[in-house]
């Protein structure tokens, strides 16, 4: 049967939750968002300049995303 | 004894280890061509895991990374956002690849999109592709382990023969046992590149600045330049940053060796548990780069070539015995990727043309005899390329990371149904207008308004594929029932392939 619905476009609610909270993430790892949130290293975060910290927690929350979707039999 | 009896005996050894896993694969081969060439599709998470990081990650990651945090500082941990990224890309496309490869017996890149487009110039197109921009990485990896075993021998063993040595190792075990042997090697270049960096790294960082924190403290004191974007060059523009980040993921996922290994899976399960935790491993292996490449910048700051702060430091800083273990965990990570590149140029050159061209229906040993001589001119050639010195080759090697990801558009197609289908002529047309612009954005130009010139290929390559295919005929409504129809099952009908 050819599909009639596209597959850019998720069709359930945890793929709508997952595809969402891993692009919006994603986002903030990327210009031009991590140069006017991140571009500093003040203040320290646990022995670390702030760049690679706020990267790093973005970095766990994505892989987290996908450990979740997958979790969720996606 | 000396550091470098120490550092070139743990180096043989581990190459002597390779050879014995090669040896064993050959004992356990069926004979059969997709065994030999796919590992028979069997291959489990904990394999499958260490075989993908460790192709992904190459002598560059090893060397190159911790040279890119020496020069250009922070910004090098958008390097993080690319391996999720391949993570995310695994996940979504990879199964769909798998379940494909599964349901019609893919083997190669080109079976699919020859299958999908119903054209043998799709088929061409996508094994010249496929070869052409990674068989460099051949001559990129070679020039690596010939460099560490000079290295290592204290130039006592020169980089022609290092580079031989290497080269004759590698191709020995894939010749003797195929992708089982890549594979096997595969799960010990895995563990022990990784451990070896972390090592390494930490060691040194200890040693030098009293451990990593402190490291840190150093650097913002006295090279706070390296802190922040755009780095002390400028090089980390917006630009630069997204483009290594599309080249670098979707480019390497687009290139055989690893569709290859998105093939052989043994579930679907096991492709999307590894789409979900590669990234841990790829991603966390740039943390110790960054500690190697920062100290280093305080420690040796005038040195002549950036890559080489990591074995420079190792022998300036660290006992014999750590610098031999960690030189062959680098010899690891550049033997990793170089055979599973001769392994997927030897499948694409011996299923994508001589099988489907030159002689079909011969016995499968045929085949894999072919394979076999395949690999030894392989081997030919990326040696010749690594001693020789070939102006054309700098035009090549910058064209290389790109070229793989003019395939995307005619990926997509196939694996995301959507009612505007791309067509032959459409994917043919926006391949060669993507690799047309990568040329000028790359080479004649080099990276446009400060963009990386492999996205102004894509982006051509996309506008190229959609308007074509608009005005030109699609795949017939047979072939799209039956392959988008198993996309569909697979994804939305828990059809397990």
């Amino acid at each position: 049967m050819r599909p009639t619905r596209s597959h850019y476009i998720p069709r359930t609610r945890t793929g709508r939750i997952a595809v969402g909270a891993f692009l919006g993430l994603f986002a903030f790892t990327q210009p031009p968002l991590v140069f006017a949130l991140a571009n500093r290293q003040e203040p320290w975060v646990l022995g670390v300049p702030f760049l690679y910290a706020y990267l790093f927690v973005l970095y766990i929350a994505l892989i987290g995303v996908l450990v979740w979707a997958r979790r969720r039999e996606l | 004894m000396e550091a470098w009896v120490v550092a070139t005996g743990l180096i043989f050894l581990y190459l002597l280890a390779t050879i014995g896993i090669g040896a064993v694969a050959n004992r356990r081969m069926s004979g059969d061509l997709e065994d030999f060439l796919l590992y028979g599709r069997q291959a489990k998470f904990v394999v499958l895991y260490l075989t993908v990081c460790a192709t992904y990650h190459s002598a560059f990651a090893f060397l190159g990374s911790g040279g890119f945090f020496y020069t250009h500082g922070i910004g090098f941990w958008a390097a993080g956002a690319w391996t999720v990224l391949v993570g995310a890309i695994t996940y979504v496309l990879g199964s769909r690849i798998w379940a494909l490869g599964k349901n019609f017996g893919y083997i190669t890149p080109a079976d699919m999109l020859a299958d999908f487009y119903e054209s043998d110039a799709v088929r061409v197109v996508t094994a010249l592709v496929s070869v052409v921009f990674t068989i460099l990485y051949i001559q990129v990896q070679a020039q690596g382990l010939g460099y560490i075993l000079s290295v290592a021998s204290g130039d006592r063993i020169s980089f022609e023969v290092g580079t031989l040595i290497l080269l004759v190792v590698a191709a020995g075990y894939l010749i003797a046992g195929g992708l089982r042997a890549v594979y096997w090697t595969d799960v010990v270049q895995g563990a022990w590149m990784y451990i070896a960096v972390w090592i390494g790294a930490l060691v040194l960082a200890h040693e030098l600045f009293g451990g990593p924190f402190e490291l840190w403290r150093r650097v913002a004191a006295e090279r706070p330049d390296l802190l922040t974007l755009p780095g002390p060059r400028g090089f980390f523009t917006p630009g630069m940053w997204l483009g290594m980040v599309i080249v670098l993921s979707f480019g390497i996922v687009f290139q055989p060796h690893i569709i290859i290994r998105y093939y052989m899976a043994a579930s679907a399960r096991t492709i999307k548990w590894l789409g979900a935790t590669t990234p841990i491993y790829l991603m966390t292996l740039f943390i110790p780069a960054a500690l190697v490449g920062l100290g280093g910048a305080l420690v040796m700051p005038e040195i002549a070539v950036p890559d080489t702060i990591f074995p420079e430091m190792l022998f300036a800083y660290a006992p014999a015995w750590l610098t031999g273990l960690i030189l062959a965990g680098a010899t690891a990570a550049a033997m990793s990727t170089l055979d599973s590149i001769l392994h997927s140029n030897m499948t694409v050159l011996t299923r994508d043309v001589y099988q489907r061209y030159l002689a079909p229906d011969r016995p499968e040993g045929h085949y894999i005899l072919v394979g076999r001589v395949i690999v030894v001119a392989l081997l030919a050639i990326g040696y010749a390329l690594s001693v020789g010195t070939f102006e054309f080759l700098v035009v090549l090697v910058t064209l290389s990371g790109a070229g793989a990801l003019q395939l995307m558009p005619a990926m997509l197609g196939v694996c995301f149904p959507t009612r505007r289908l791309t067509t032959r002529a459409g994917v043919l047309a926006g391949i060669a207008a993507g690799l047309g612009a990568l040329y000028v954005t790359l080479v004649v130009s080099p990276h446009p308004l400060g963009m990386h010139g492999g996205v102004w290929g894509l982006l051509v390559n996309f506008a190229v594929t959609i308007g074509v295919s608009r005005f030109t005929a699609p795949p017939s409504d047979e072939t799209v029932e039956r392959i988008h129809g198993a996309v569909e099952r697979f994804v939305y009908e828990g059809d397990p392939a």
